[in-house]
């Protein structure tokens, strides 16, 4: 049996570092609370089409088993740069450390300067 | 014994105030920032959490055995885990958790064979097909798969099983006798109902309204290789020379497979569906948990259970509670498992199981960053089998602790318990005996940590 662990656990190391398995670079993940999806929407058009643009909604955490949150942080963090909309919804993430993130409370212009200006 | 652990207690709660007044003292801190520098020089593909627990637990009433007695005083590192999630692209994870454990306690009294045990609790992969499919979840849902060994996604407990998740120690009959999620006093080793098999997952955002999580899962199911569903055995040991060995009849631990265990007892595979809502209008989660797969080899009896869970939570106000019932099919007959006994080993044929429980918390006091003190009080109960004359899980129970985080991420939890066992007027002579008690009791002193 340990075998068998030790073929999965080795395929799954095999798989993290081939960077032919990598995803092709994110630049933007907004993260948003289901409340939220109209500002989430607003900031999606404002941005320049040729970015890679995806999304989270951390409203899906409330459902998540214990490590959730964990998988969460990971997946955002292969983003160049993490759009949290509204502080709440870092704080729902455990406030981790990203590379590089902006939080925005709206879409007013000013709030999209702040995206544009950590791009 | 009683001297010893109010001896141990004050010495835990002295370094605890050491500590506490001591507010440079970080060591989760630090662990937290080893595991981010792990993530950052990996380009932040191995992601590591995890968290240790050791306990000091002594219990009054429960008869003696051969090569166990918990009424001994047990010291135990009960888990030591790593949680690693292996980021192969930002749609595709593989997650495993490390357990390791080691025993102080004399093997006499815990009945562990091996003082340290290392295992994989569950390693799978999961993948989220809505991001991968670049799918508008908002309109879509959003909908993943998980395949390997999991953690069954049934009731509440199980998936939030880490002791850091809950605000008691010890674990509710919902998820020590039915669902087996942990079986602690029975063994102390891989905590969580994990299982072979896929799970689908499909959520949606229901508006302005809340959010409704269905998971589906396909898995090996609970089982044994016996002609009893409930096939533990125990020998009492009264004194003298006669030992008898029974069925205690304590519930469905033993039906759930080995963590390197990638077979099935038989061909049939179990479903297990959750639904769950979450409304976005109050901090509430309920759910209906179901679980049908046959036990047995031939696959000719089956297990069926059905349960509901609720959680209401605020800042300092929390209530949550579970309700299981379960039908097991089985065949009536006598002493079907070898062991002599005196009558005890005798299956009644079908049964019902069922278990609740309903647990209140309360933060009395905040301070400091992130300190605080918790008071908790939990009422349970269970009946492991409807049909049988006498079983001692078929109890009802009261347990109040408290929760004190005295640094970031460390807490020191005290709990006691009080356990009536129902029917003893029928209870086996060779239990009494033993020592075994109407009524028993069981104080915990644990600490637990976690980054």
């Amino acid at each position: 049996m340990i075998k068998y662990i030790q073929l999965l656990i080795i395929s799954a190391l095999v798989s993290v570092f081939s960077s032919s398995a990598l995803a092709a670079g994110i630049d933007v993940y907004i993260t948003y609370m289901g409340k939220d999806k109209t500002i989430k929407q607003s900031i999606q058009n404002a941005l320049p089409a040729d970015l890679t643009v995806k999304y989270y909604n951390a409203s899906a955490l409330a459902m998540a088993d214990y490590s959730g949150k964990q998988k969460a942080v990971a997946k955002l963090s292969k983003a160049k740069l993490v759009v949290v909309i509204k502080a709440q919804t870092m704080d729902i993430l455990g406030s981790p450390t990203f590379a590089k993130h902006v939080v925005v409370e709206s879409a007013d212009a000013s709030e999209l300067a702040k995206i544009t200006a950590s791009l | 014994m009683l001297r010893h652990f109010k001896l141990h207690t004050a010495i835990a709660l002295s370094a605890a105030f050491s500590c506490a007044v001591n507010a440079e003292v970080d060591p989760m801190g630090a662990l937290t920032s080893v595991a981010q520098s792990i993530s950052q020089s990996s380009d932040g593909r191995i992601n590591i959490s995890g968290y240790v627990n050791g306990h000091m637990m002594t219990h009054y009433g429960t008869p003696q055995l051969v090569g166990k007695n918990i009424d001994e005083t047990l010291y135990q590192l009960r888990e030591a885990s790593l949680f690693i999630d292996a980021v192969i692209n930002d749609s595709l994870l593989f997650s495993t958790e490390l357990e390791m454990s080691y025993d102080f306690s004399d093997k006499e009294d815990s009945g562990r064979e091996d003082s340290f045990e290392a295992l994989l609790n569950y390693y799978y992969f999961d993948l989220d097909v809505s991001n991968a499919m670049d799918w508008d979840s908002d309109e879509t849902g959003s909908f993943k798969v998980r395949a390997g060994r999991m953690l069954v996604p049934f009731l509440q407990y199980n998936e939030n099983k880490p002791s850091f998740k809950q605000s008691l120690m010890s674990q509710p009959f919902t998820a020590w006798q039915m669902a087996p999620v942990n079986n602690v006093g029975g063994s102390f080793k891989q905590f969580g109902w994990t299982d072979l098999g896929v799970s689908f997952n499909y959520s949606k955002i229901l508006g302005d309204s809340g959010l409704i999580d269905l998971k589906l899962s396909v898995i090996n199911g609970l089982g044994t290789e016996s002609q009893v569903l409930d096939s533990n055995t125990v020998q009492l040991d009264p004194g003298g020379a006669l030992k008898p060995t029974v069925r205690p009849r304590d519930g469905l631990a033993n039906a759930k497979s080995e963590w390197d265990e990638f077979g099935d007892v038989n061909s049939d595979k179990a479903i297990v569906v959750k639904l769950s809502y979450v409304p976005f209008s109050m901090p509430l989660n309920v759910g209906l948990s179901y679980y049908s797969g046959a036990w047995d080899k031939d696959a000719n009896n089956d297990l069926s259970m059905t349960g509901v869970h609720a959680s209401y939570a605020t800042k300092d106000w929390s209530l949550k509670g579970e309700y299981l019932v379960a039908d097991v099919e089985q065949t009536a007959g006598i002493n079907v498992v070898t062991a002599p006994g005196p009558g005890l080993n005798v299956s009644t044929g079908d049964y019902e199981m069922s278990a609740w429980y309903v647990e209140g918390a309360y933060t009395a006091l905040r301070y400091g960053t992130n300190n605080f003190l918790k008071a908790i009080v939990r009422f349970d109960a269970v009946d492991t089998n409807d049909q049988a004359m006498f079983t001692p899980f078929d109890r009802s129970r009261v347990t109040a602790g408290l929760e004190w985080q005295f640094i970031n991420n460390v807490r020191l939890r005290l709990e006691h318990q009080e356990n009536e066992i129902n029917d003893f007027q029928n209870a086996p002579a060779p239990f009494i005996a033993a020592g075994g008690e109407k009524d028993i009791s069981m104080t915990m002193m644990s600490l637990i940590a976690y980054f």
